[in-house]
């Protein structure tokens, strides 16, 4: 895929926005210098942001279980396994992932008795399922990708290798 | 909590980005409410962000790492995961392997510098590497 090519101020725009995404456009003009209308315009047809959403604290809304489980299915159940973990509510995210899995998905659940209840009925509907299960006692840091503005810059390289240099902030 | 309530934060869930009228008008809740009821579960809510296609911004490698660290290790590797701009989230879990991980890098060079650099500073045990391949479903519950 071809990574589109932004101005440095398109990346300021997208740091304000992981950081606030409910910040105002007049605020994120003054923040990025970006005119409000150009902003409007690229919040409207960008293709890269997905979804503008609020991360909850669960915890505080009576779901004190969350849990990471790891899925492997029969190639014939697949489709049908990821159709389920779509559908199912209590599953806040699904990702296809490789080495021995097909798919991670993150619970959130009131307490362990339903997570329980859900794999028992994984195992009842997919009986050839391969699971490992990390239950989450803390969450340390949560989409914090590209979020700083301060790292936001232009592409660096090292002169020793010709890489961008560790930790010297987003280079896209 | 009263389903308005709930109703709010589903919205919110659903497009964070969303004006107080039209939430109002989704849910059927006068403005004012909704613009109070924002306010008062601000406690709730952790942070309003952008869910992003990285890939569309060239970063190709997105990973899961699952593995153990030793209990007194583990503050000094906090610091240092806060510290990188690579890491998208961080979660401490019950059992043997007590750290999951998930980084964002331009390519799989970007992220074996990475590693290396990791575990030449701790001893990082039962490393599970997962290569994310696509998001099906993202922060949906409440939704």
């Amino acid at each position: 895929m071809i990574a589109l090519a932004l101005n440095k101020k398109e990346k300021l725009l997208i740091s304000f926005l992981r950081q606030n995404a409910r910040e105002t456009l007049t605020n994120l003009s003054k923040k990025t210098s970006i005119p409000i209308s150009t902003i409007y315009d690229s919040l409207k047809e960008n293709n890269y942001i997905t979804r503008n959403t609020c991360l909850l604290d669960f915890e505080k809304l009576g779901f004190h279980t969350r849990v990471n489980i790891f899925l492997k299915s029969s190639a014939k159940n697949r489709k049908e396994l990821e159709n389920y973990l779509v559908g199912h509510q209590n599953v806040n995210s699904v990702f296809r992932i490789n080495n021995n899995f097909d798919f991670l998905i993150e619970g959130i659940f009131k307490q362990v008795k339903d997570v329980q209840e859900v794999i028992e009925l994984l195992e009842k509907n997919f009986g050839d399922l391969k699971k490992d299960i990390f239950y989450i006692t803390e969450e340390l840091m949560k989409e914090e990708f590209l979020s700083s503005p301060d790292l936001v810059q232009t592409q660096k390289t090292s002169k020793m290798t010709g890489n961008p240099p560790a930790n010297s902030g987003y280079v896209f | 909590m009263k389903s308005t309530d709930l109703e709010i934060l589903r919205q919110l869930r659903k497009n964070s980005r969303d004006s107080i009228t039209n939430i109002s008008k989704q849910t059927g809740i006068p403005t004012s409410t909704v613009f109070c009821k924002i306010k008062d579960h601000e406690r709730l809510i952790k942070k309003y962000t952008a869910l992003i296609d990285f890939s569309k911004l060239g970063f190709n490698n997105w990973m899961r790492l699952v593995f153990h660290i030793e209990r007194e290790e583990k503050e000094r590797l906090m610091e240092l995961l806060k510290e990188n701009e690579n890491i998208n989230s961080i979660h401490e879990l019950v059992g043997e392997s007590n750290i999951m991980i998930e980084t964002i890098h331009r390519n799989i060079k970007d992220y074996l510098d990475f590693l290396e650099y990791l575990q030449s500073k701790f001893e990082i045990k039962e490393l599970q590497q997962f290569h994310v391949i696509t998001d099906k479903k993202q922060e949906a519950f409440m939704n």
